[in-house]
């Protein structure tokens, strides 16, 4: 049976799922520089010998201008094996799904082109987000030029 | 003769739905907010191990303009091809769902005076019930993916200039009249 590992990223009371397999790095929010880095990012992170561009998001998904007192880590991901973005947020574990039927796939009624929510899981009474890296960072790259 | 079920979503907007069409009639104890939705659809409840999207055609018509606490709504199924798995929506509806008869002298035209164009475009047909005209929805169609893009762009009508109707036509691929 296949297994899904995902991570769970929690900011602002919404829990995103995000492949685990992408994540580069996890550092405490400590080591992000601010910068006038990427469009709508609020800072740097320089891991690796790759530099990310971090975003910090709200339950709406829209990007904020910059990090609360809440976030306490950098979640950064690679798209093969090249450094795609870092995400702050509040908490960061995982999840192990025994079945991808766990995953509810968004239905054609509620997708708008170029939302990066593929699916949903309901874990208790929590509603988690599914994405996937590319489309994130796809979304990610339009927030910051809208 | 034949049933369908009348759905309140508003006191001026009353759809209908096919008698095998409708599931159940709840009050959902939680709803969740899912971001990056449409305005109309932007909900999801738990019922039986899924997620069902919650629709309001109250606000995806502008017959209401602002998001209201989710009260009742009205679990529908439908099928997009024999065989297939059943698919389901809840629609969000003002009071109990009324079970009427219809028959073949009580079918009219839809036209833009008695039906919103939106509501017409995925309307299987019209009949008339209290001297009202009423759409039967056809769910497949409300649910698409073609639907949804042409009530989305019908937000944007003043700007563009456009009649619902118009967009209906040319999202659909026949020219505006």
């Amino acid at each position: 049976m296949e297994q899904l590992n995902l991570a769970v990223i929690g900011f602002d009371s919404m829990q995103l799922l995000m492949p685990q397999s992408g994540i580069a790095t996890i550092e405490m929010i400590d080591s992000m520089e601010l910068c006038d880095g990427a469009a709508g990012a609020v800072g740097r992170l320089r891991a690796g010998g790759f530099e990310y561009p971090v975003y910090a998001l709200d339950a709406n998904l829209d990007l904020l201008n910059e990090c609360n007192a809440a976030h306490k880590y950098c979640v950064a991901f690679n798209l093969d094996d090249q450094p795609a973005f870092a995400i702050a947020c509040e908490a960061v574990s995982s999840v192990k799904l025994h079945s991808a039927d766990e995953i509810k796939p968004l239905q054609d009624c509620m997708r708008i082109p170029g939302n990066p929510v593929d699916a949903l899981l309901l874990k208790g009474d929590r509603l988690m987000l599914v994405s996937r890296i590319q489309a994130m960072q796809r979304f990610l790259n339009m927030e910051a030029a809208a | 003769m034949s049933n369908a079920w009348l759905l309140e979503c508003a006191p001026t907007l009353i759809v209908a739905v096919g008698d095998h069409e409708i599931v159940e009639y709840i009050q959902p104890q939680q709803s969740y907010p899912v971001p990056e939705t449409p305005h109309y659809c932007n909900r999801v409840i738990a019922w039986q191990g899924m997620l069902v999207p919650v629709m309001d055609l109250a606000l995806m018509t502008g017959v209401r303009s602002q998001q209201q606490e989710l009260a009742f709504v009205c679990l529908l199924c439908y099928q997009l091809a024999p065989r297939e798995a059943l698919q389901y929506l809840a629609l969000r509806i003002n009071s109990t769902p009324q079970k009427v008869t219809v028959d073949d002298s009580q079918a009219c035209e839809l036209t833009q005076d008695s039906v919103s164009p939106l509501l017409k475009s995925v309307a299987l047909c019209g009949f008339t019930h209290m001297e009202q005209t009423l759409p039967i929805l056809d769910l497949g169609k409300l649910c698409s993916d073609e639907f949804r893009e042409i009530a989305l762009d019908s937000q944007d009508l003043v700007t563009q200039g456009l009649l619902v109707e118009e967009l209906v036509q040319v999202e659909s691929g026949r020219t505006p009249q």
